[in-house]
């Protein structure tokens, strides 16, 4: 009977353990990591007074700047994934705590960085969501649901429309229209991410890139996006390619 | 009988266990008081709308409280309720256009709203594509509501009755947009029309009078492949081949999709109540019935994108056409539009 006991009692044990697990699978863990996005445009820290030149010769000035960082995830040598749980982060250039993501890991030493600029289809299909992705935060399309990944308002003297503006919503999540990029960024060969020890990852945003990336846009010919497909595939493109690892901080 | 008796307190012991470890924590959980969408026999599943929605008495009350105020309108004057009138069965009485704020008119006619459940898409384009998330365009349209959401949430937090009320839907001390849009979403959704003459025939509680079963036939072979029973729409978008409104240049579907081929498709309307939501058509041009079914015999435009349904025009005869309109003065369903639930407290 004593074995009995014991094995029922090991039973229970496990059952208590198991009823309450949130997926505790590896590769999920609440460790946290510190990660600064540093919007820059050209090298230079953005700023909504100063004018800027694409290489198109067009001068421009920014006064609204924000997208979504989601679905962060961290990669090992041996290709080991801890991906951040609920994972949605809107960077806002007019609020400086939104440059500085707090976002959980597994323990692990990692030397890859990977994240979409938007926000995943579901997401965009599944009704009123919360935090990040609150409709008051101006992210999202009221009469075409779905969300803007990354918005750029200013004014450029290239622009023909009312009052010189510049306004770029870049989203779209159905096929055709995609505008969703997944980012991978390396960390520096001597300097990987270890989860737990590593303080501070700074990540570099060059806004320039939108006009001057892998696609050439041009104000001129394009002052105004705000509709999902066409030209704004042509900016996710570029948006794509703005990042980069500036800093792994380990003590 | 001592170890059965420690079995069982150890069994009880881990029951409890389990019970206070998975449980999320929070000691002012009110009671709340679920509700059930009634779907009738005849009806298909509802859509999954309310997955991660439970429908309450709380989140309906605070829904419906929201619906019809004024403060959702950055003036005050625009309630959902001022476009959405119970007694035109949640359509505007008599107007072809609405207007929303400082006198300006929206660019489509306002649907009646019921049986909101089964749609997946919302506006005659078809361009919202949940429930929950509709209120946000009428909600900013600068010409109808013309308010930010932040200043919603902002009018909400500041009013003790909606903190009250957003707890007892909600169990949270916050007020949130995703509240807001969901309790909506729960009022908008218990309006199920269900109940007219129609119904109560397919119900077998009455039998329709010569005319009317005249009047069904014809609907049943000229008109329900697009307005299909029993929602009176299969929801689809088509040109009925109406000549574009020069003012408005509305492409319909094209403005969603892009594709050239769903130029001047709207969604197909449901014909529930249609004899208490005049004016029809996507820009209420036509205000009245008959003229609806004139369009269809004599004046459809074949386009490239007119359904080909329509494209020779429907064949219907002046005494068709008479028994057609006494069939769809069936559809009205005088218990909704008088439904205290749903009605202005």
């Amino acid at each position: 009977m004593v074995t009995m006991k014991k094995l029922i009692n090991v039973f229970m044990l496990l059952l208590i353990i198991s009823s309450c697990k949130k997926e505790e699978s590896s590769g999920v863990g609440n460790t946290p990591l510190k990660i600064s996005v540093q919007l820059n445009n050209n090298g230079q820290p953005l700023t909504t007074t100063d004018t800027y030149i694409n290489q198109s010769g067009e001068s421009y000035r920014v006064s609204v700047f924000k997208f979504y960082i989601s679905a962060i995830k961290l990669i090992a040598s041996d290709n080991t994934i801890t991906a951040e749980q609920d994972s949605y982060h809107l960077v806002d250039l007019a609020k400086s705590e939104s440059k500085e993501i707090n976002a959980g890991f597994a323990a692990g030493t990692f030397n890859k960085i990977e994240f979409m600029i938007g926000v995943d289809s579901i997401r965009n299909v599944s009704g009123a969501q919360t935090g990040a992705l609150d409709p008051l935060n101006g992210m999202f399309w009221t009469w075409n649901s779905g969300y803007i990944f990354a918005k750029l308002e200013g004014n450029s003297s290239a622009s023909t429309e009312v009052g010189q503006k510049l306004t770029y919503h870049i989203g779209g999540f159905k096929t055709g229209e995609n505008a969703i990029r997944k980012i991978t960024l390396s960390f520096p060969a001597n300097q990987p991410v270890t989860i737990g020890k590593t303080t501070l990852l700074v990540i570099e945003s060059d806004l320039s890139k939108w006009f001057d990336g892998p696609q050439k846009i041009s104000i001129a010919q394009n002052p105004s996006l705000m509709t999902p497909g066409g030209i704004s595939l042509k900016i996710a493109d570029n948006y794509a390619s703005m990042f980069t690892v500036k800093q792994v901080i380990n003590p | 009988m001592k170890k059965p008796v420690s079995i069982l307190f150890l069994l009880m012991l881990t029951a409890v266990l389990i019970i206070e470890s998975c449980q999320e924590k929070d000691n002012t959980a009110a009671p709340v008081h679920l509700l059930n969408i009634p779907v009738p026999s005849y009806f298909p599943p509802i859509q999954n709308t309310y997955a991660n929605n439970p429908i309450t008495q709380e989140g309906f009350d605070l829904g419906k409280k929201l619906f019809y105020d004024g403060r959702l309108s950055v003036d005050g004057n625009f309630p959902c309720a001022s476009c959405h009138q119970q007694f035109a069965a949640f359509s505007t009485f008599d107007h072809s256009l609405s207007h929303g704020f400082n006198n300006q008119f929206t660019t489509r006619n306002a649907p009646g709203l019921a049986n909101m459940a089964w749609y997946k898409e919302f506006h005659w384009d078809g361009g919202i594509n949940h429930l929950e998330v509709q209120p946000l365009a009428p909600i900013t349209a600068s010409n109808e509501m013309a308010e930010t959401i932040e200043n919603v949430i902002r009018k909400l937090k500041a009013d003790e009755q909606y903190q009250k009320m957003f707890r007892a839907a909600f169990n949270s001390n916050d007020i949130t947009s995703q509240q807001m849009l969901k309790a909506l979403s729960q009022f908008m959704g218990m309006m199920v029309s269900a109940n007219s003459r129609y119904d109560k025939m397919k119900r077998g509680e009455t039998s329709f009078t010569g005319a009317e079963q005249r009047g069904y036939q014809v609907f049943q072979a000229k008109c329900a492949s697009c307005h299909a029973e029993p929602l009176f729409t299969d929801l689809s978008y088509r040109n009925t081949g109406l000549a574009m409104d020069q003012d408005l240049r509305d492409i319909g579907r094209m403005r969603i999709t892009k594709l050239a081929s769903d130029s001047l498709k709207f969604k197909v309307p449901s014909l529930r109540n249609v004899f208490i939501t005049a004016p029809y058509g996507h820009d209420g041009r036509f205000v009245s019935i008959g003229g609806v079914i004139d369009h269809y015999r004599n004046t459809v435009i074949p386009g490239p994108t007119t359904d080909p349904i329509l494209k020779n025009k429907l064949n219907i005869n002046d005494l068709e056409k008479n028994d057609l309109i006494i069939f769809l003065r069936t559809l009205t369903d005088s218990s909704f539009i008088a439904d205290k639930r749903f009605g202005q407290d």
